[in-house]
């Protein structure tokens, strides 16, 4: 079975550069997404709505049967930018099964061929809103949740050759950052940025990329904050 | 509309149970649960599935018309230990319903009491298992959750003089904790052997520090995470 690394949401922004960079260093990449991605795209592609478990959880097993998914990113998330008062039980529901539930799915079809073959790497992308970040109620406890699963799954399967870390991206310039974000609160954003820049994609990518590589073997548990100095001067993310 | 008053879910066993006991001589305490206290107990109980949407919104709009909720303490949880490869969906939503969609529906139901006061305390119920704990892929991701919204929610309700923080227990001795570590599993021994203070927490240890959150000096305090846990999250290894 060709080994093979899953990258979740890599139709677009992050995801699309991510699944760019793989592909240009050589992984077989399968990207799952409810989006079709660009027709230029490398690597191979299923549409697979995470937020619809029984369906994605069979979707998966059967992409689990094709590839041996000894590498996995979980990179699909969404973001509702609303007050506390206005978050909705529904959309709740909607971003904690894309951005949690989307997750656990993707790692539980990746584990068999990882045990196999003794060797793993799992890579979360969280979220610097995990230190807070107001009208991001759900979306801040999601990339919380994922952080301590990376913990978690770090310390579960440490022995077995397989690693679990996380990337905090800082602002993106994607477009869900653009449409979320309106210009004036651009400003402010950039303001508390020590770079006066937005991240790109590709600086993502780069760290996963490192996360990924068979010699970042050692590395099991951490997050790497790709956020152009924000977090300096502020709490770690526990 | 009685004195102000305190919510807390979950009250009527273990962390909970020692919370609503220690509030209950300062404030009006009214306890959601599912269950009815292991032990008499000085708060109002109310009855309700708190993984229960509708049942959940409807017994926090009654409750709210009859007391003014100033304080919040979203306590209520559940715990398994499953490995990542066993792990069903259906463990995962009801714990992600309990653990934190019911802090979410408490929080907007007592939002407008504490907006009009200018004043409110809430206090979440965080873990060490946010750090990584191993077979708690759900449990720890609702509490790594826990403590971001506890940021969130800092940030976003600082300029109303409401603070909001977490606690995060480490080992306390509760039924909770027996269920999920059975003494003689090999994961519970290494922990309670990790813990620089050489025991287990109790109910009280943590609680104690719930009512200081909750007083009215701990006024500049936000958006925290107050690790109780014998000194084991800070890591170190022991020698």
């Amino acid at each position: 079975m060709p080994e093979a690394t899953l990258v979740t949401g890599g139709s677009n922004g992050i995801g699309r550069a991510i699944v760019r960079r793989l592909a240009d260093e050589g992984h077989t990449v399968v990207n799952v997404d409810i989006a079709e991605p660009p027709a230029e795209s490398p690597g191979h592609f299923r549409r697979i709505d995470l937020s619809d478990k029984a369906t994605a959880r069979a979707m998966l097993a059967k992409l689990a049967g094709e590839f041996a998914l000894t590498r996995v990113v979980n990179n699909a998330g969404i973001v509702r930018a609303r007050p506390v008062e206005q978050v909705t039980a529904e959309e709740f529901d909607e971003v904690v099964a894309v951005n949690l539930g989307g997750a656990i799915l993707a790692t539980q079809a990746a584990l068999p061929a990882m045990r196999t073959a003794r060797f793993g790497r799992i890579v979360n992308i969280g979220s610097r809103a995990v230190q807070g970040r107001p009208n991001r109620t759900v979306y801040s406890m999601t990339k919380g949740g994922l952080l301590a699963m990376t913990r978690t799954w770090a310390l579960e399967f440490a022995a077995e050759g397989i690693t679990a870390n996380a990337i905090g991206p800082g602002p993106v310039d994607t477009e869900t950052f653009r449409r979320n974000n309106a210009p004036a609160l651009v400003a402010n954003v950039l303001a508390a940025i020590p770079m006066k820049r937005l991240a790109v994609a590709e600086d993502v990518a780069q760290a996963v990329s490192f996360f990924l590589d068979a010699r970042s073997g050692f590395i099991t548990g951490q997050v790497l904050h790709v956020c152009g100095g924000q977090t300096l001067g502020l709490q770690p993310a526990a | 509309m009685s004195r102000d008053a305190v919510l807390v879910t979950g009250a009527s066993r273990g962390i909970g149970a020692a919370i609503a006991g220690r509030l209950a001589g300062d404030y009006h305490v009214v306890n959601l649960d599912i269950a009815r206290p292991a032990e008499a107990s000085p708060a109002e109980l109310v009855q309700v599935d708190l993984r229960d949407l509708a049942a959940t919104r409807a017994c926090l709009a009654e409750i709210c018309t009859r007391h003014r909720f100033t304080r919040l303490v979203n306590n209520v949880g559940m715990s398994s230990a499953v490995p990542l490869a066993e792990l069903g969906d259906d463990l995962t939503e009801a714990s992600i319903a309990l653990n934190l969609r019911a802090a979410l529906l408490c929080l907007q139901a007592v939002l407008p009491a504490m907006t009009e006061a200018g004043f409110g305390r809430v206090v979440n119920m965080g873990s060490r298992a946010a750090l990584g704990k191993e077979l708690r892929t759900v449990y720890s991701a609702t509490k790594g959750g826990m403590h971001a919204l506890t940021r969130t929610w800092a940030l976003e309700l600082a300029g109303r003089g409401i603070a909001v923080n977490a606690v995060a227990p480490g080992m306390i001795d509760t039924e909770l904790f027996r269920g999920a570590n059975p003494t003689d599993s090999p994961i519970t021994r290494k922990l309670v052997g990790a813990i620089p203070m050489k025991r287990l927490g109790t109910p009280d240890d943590v609680a104690k520090v719930v009512a200081f959150l909750l007083s009215d000096g701990a006024a500049y305090m936000t958006g925290q995470i107050v690790h109780i846990c014998g000194g084991l999250s800070v890591g170190a290894v022991l020698e």
